[in-house]
């Protein structure tokens, strides 16, 4: 077991850190060619369409997209907790196992242990009639074979540890006693109680406001440091991955588009979606009216052909015949070592600035 | 929690007073002259004032209802001298066909009412708390069109009817059971039990088709919620996660059997009559065909405290399974 270590001060340059000492090591968690598909009522709807991803230890990283991009759907086939009406292709390799080829039996035990899983709504996703600590001591009982005094005390670790104040008696509180920030944390204890090679964020900070978000953020990159855990964090806060994470991977119709390391999607996106998504945050350089994106999002059941993004390009238009007919592939941009697009228009080309 | 059961328990007093005047008002103002059959026939006027001042009717509904309110307290005594009827605390009021206080008639029929609405209300239970979450389970697949088929076929079958079928194929076809009668528990519990078991069927399957409905909803729910998701990715095995599903789903169910526990024991009209069993709502039945109001109206006010009692009951026991509600 990791040794949790006490309550730190965390932020400043975090993409220094990482990035380089860890690409030779083999990746924690490796999704290659994820394809899921939900049985609809007219025919199966495709929500995930050949995602092929990393994480390393130590690493965030951030899968940014809209509503609908298929986001939640790989974290989801990641855990192996998609239901029943949803088929799930291509491999999710856990520290060299791949989840989606073994039996539910075999899953179980891996969940928590080594993947674990945090939601946007911790009011939701905290069960109503039983204490925090006993959900806490619930799921490390279910990795360790110990009595429950044992479990306890590591439940009151673990709350102290992700910043609930007075944890000693808090563990006995209801969730409906918790405020929304410490709902979060508690419901992070209860994802890393066990230590967790792989912690995915589903949306964590949507539901929080500014300040509240700012130290969820924090408490998750440090237990990221702390624990050694891979984070992948989901998202469609622009501004939260410019904080945290290491790597990047933007996600529309199903697709990755973009993939890349903090600095290459920020200062070079190749792809007119990521830089129309950059060019509709706010932020305190530019001033006016944001840019919005034309169109709407393409969605499983309505997706078009060729580039999916080719209704609401910029540069469609440019490219001509090949956005509508082709599929782009994810490609390395030269000169980059992990910058890649899928995109008709930058293949040969920069963006021109926005 | 304290505080909070006394609150329900103020509340609860209030409601009853305000439902004793309501039926008060509406039985004693309306047109049955409950005198004028005491009275019999050929009926005097002066006998009729006589009969009416007896049985306190000649005063007007308001006040008969302050006197109603008093013997519950205090007992009360119709008329005077050697014809005088006394009522002792607490009086429910009094019939003067039987001569006898409604109180004792209500106790002296709870036992059969009792023992058909607790076996008929724990089968219902049982088997309506099996079945809902299976099908839950198997939500598109066979068991569950079974379920929801079969609960549909039951909540639409009258009671007396599914009780004649069950006489006609258990009693006189198959003759396993005793078609009816009803067998006091003291005298022996074999036969107790033995009369009871189609009727606490009947009972059990017509209310158990509402509770596997509302359960296997109610389980969907669970099964689709975020927080048996958040326990399924901390590694918890399908079973366990099922096993929070159930409690969950028993939330609600413990609102619905309340209430419908108080229900039956306030007397099941119907499945008495087939079975031939003199309980509460034979007692009631027969009070509205004799025009004995003191019956219909004291066993009107029983099965109102029961329902009140049972609300108390179910805000009490969710009290203890649903932390939330305490606040409330």
């Amino acid at each position: 077991m990791v040794e949790l270590g006490k309550n730190g001060e965390h932020g400043g340059s975090r993409h220094a850190v990482h990035t380089s000492p860890l690409l030779d090591q083999q990746p924690v968690l490796s999704l290659r060619d994820l394809q899921v598909t939900f049985r609809g009522t007219s025919g199966p709807v495709p929500a995930v369409n050949g995602v092929t991803l990393e994480a390393h230890a130590g690493q965030v990283v951030a899968i940014v997209g809209e509503s609908g991009s298929g986001k939640s759907a790989t974290a989801l086939a990641s855990m192996g907790l998609l239901p029943d009406s949803a088929t799930v292709t291509g491999s999710v390799l856990v520290e060299g196992t791949d989840l989606n080829a073994i039996p539910e039996k075999q899953r179980v035990p891996l969940r928590g242990s080594s993947i674990a899983m945090i939601f946007q709504d911790a009011l939701a996703a905290l069960n109503p009639y039983r204490t925090v600590g006993r959900q806490i001591i619930d799921a490390y009982r279910l990795h360790h074979d110990v009595d429950k005094r044992t479990a306890r005390e590591r439940a009151v670790e673990v709350l102290d540890r992700v910043g609930i104040r007075d944890a000693t008696r808090r563990v006995d509180d209801y969730p409906h006693e918790f405020s929304g920030g410490m709902r979060q944390r508690a419901m992070i204890a209860m994802a890393v109680v066990n230590d967790p090679t792989i912690l995915i964020a589903d949306e964590p900070t949507t539901a929080l406001d500014v300040t509240v978000q700012r130290q969820v953020l924090d408490l998750l990159t440090g237990l990221t440091d702390d624990l050694g855990m891979a984070l992948v964090l989901i998202t469609h806060d622009l501004g939260v991955v410019a904080e945290v994470a290491d790597q990047i991977a933007v996600m529309y119709a199903g697709r990755i588009v973009e993939s890349g390391s903090v600095l290459d999607i920020f200062d070079h996106p190749a792809h007119p979606y990521t830089q129309a998504l950059l060019g509709a945050t706010p932020n305190l350089e530019t001033s006016g009216r944001l840019a919005a994106i034309p169109g709407v999002p393409a969605s499983g059941t309505n997706l078009p052909s060729g580039c999916p993004f080719h209704p609401r390009c910029a540069f469609a238009a440019e490219v001509g015949e090949a956005c509508r007919t082709k599929r782009p592939v994810l490609e390395l941009r030269p000169g980059t070592p992990a910058h890649r697009a899928a995109c008709h228009f930058t293949t040969d080309r920069e963006l021109p600035d926005a | 929690m304290t505080s909070y059961i006394a609150r329900r328990l103020v509340v609860s007093l209030l409601v009853l007073l305000a439902i004793s005047f309501c039926v008060f008002m509406l039985f004693y103002s309306g047109p049955s002259d409950p005198a004028r059959v005491m009275c019999g026939k050929p009926c005097q006027p002066e006998r009729l004032t006589q009969v009416k001042h007896f049985m306190g009717t000649d005063k007007n509904a308001f006040v008969q209802w302050l006197d109603f309110l008093k013997g519950l307290f205090v007992g009360r005594t119709y008329g005077t001298g050697a014809e005088a009827a006394h009522c002792s605390a607490p009086c429910f009021g009094f019939s003067f066909d039987q001569r006898q206080s409604v109180t004792n008639l209500i106790w002296s029929r709870l036992p059969v009412t009792a023992s058909l609405a607790l076996g008929g209300a724990a089968v219902s239970l049982l088997v309506g708390m099996t079945l809902g979450p299976l099908a839950a389970i198997f939500r598109g697949r066979w068991p569950d069109a079974l379920v929801r088929g079969g609960s549909l076929f039951l909540v639409a079958t009258p009671a007396y009817l599914l009780g004649l079928l069950g006489i006609l194929l258990f009693g006189f076809q198959l003759n396993v059971v005793p078609v009816s009668g009803y067998v006091a528990l003291t005298d022996s519990p074999v036969d107790w039990a033995w009369h009871l078991v189609l009727p606490w069927c009947v009972i059990g399957l017509i209310n158990a088709a509402g509770y596997a409905r509302f359960a296997r909803n109610q389980m969907l729910d669970e099964l689709g919620s975020d927080h048996l998701l958040a326990q399924r990715a901390t590694g918890a095995p399908k079973r366990t996660v099922r096993r929070a599903a159930r409690r969950g789903v028993w939330v609600p169910i413990t609102t619905l059997f309340g209430l419908d526990l108080a229900m039956l024991l306030s007397g099941s009209i119907f499945t008495e009559r087939v079975f031939s069993m003199h309980g509460i709502g034979d007692l009631l039945i027969g009070g509205v065909s004799s025009h004995d109001l003191g019956i219909v109206v004291g066993t009107a006010l029983f099965g109102a405290a029961l329902i009140i009692v049972g609300n108390l009951v179910v805000d009490i026991v969710q009290g203890s399974i649903d932390p939330r509600v305490r606040r409330g």
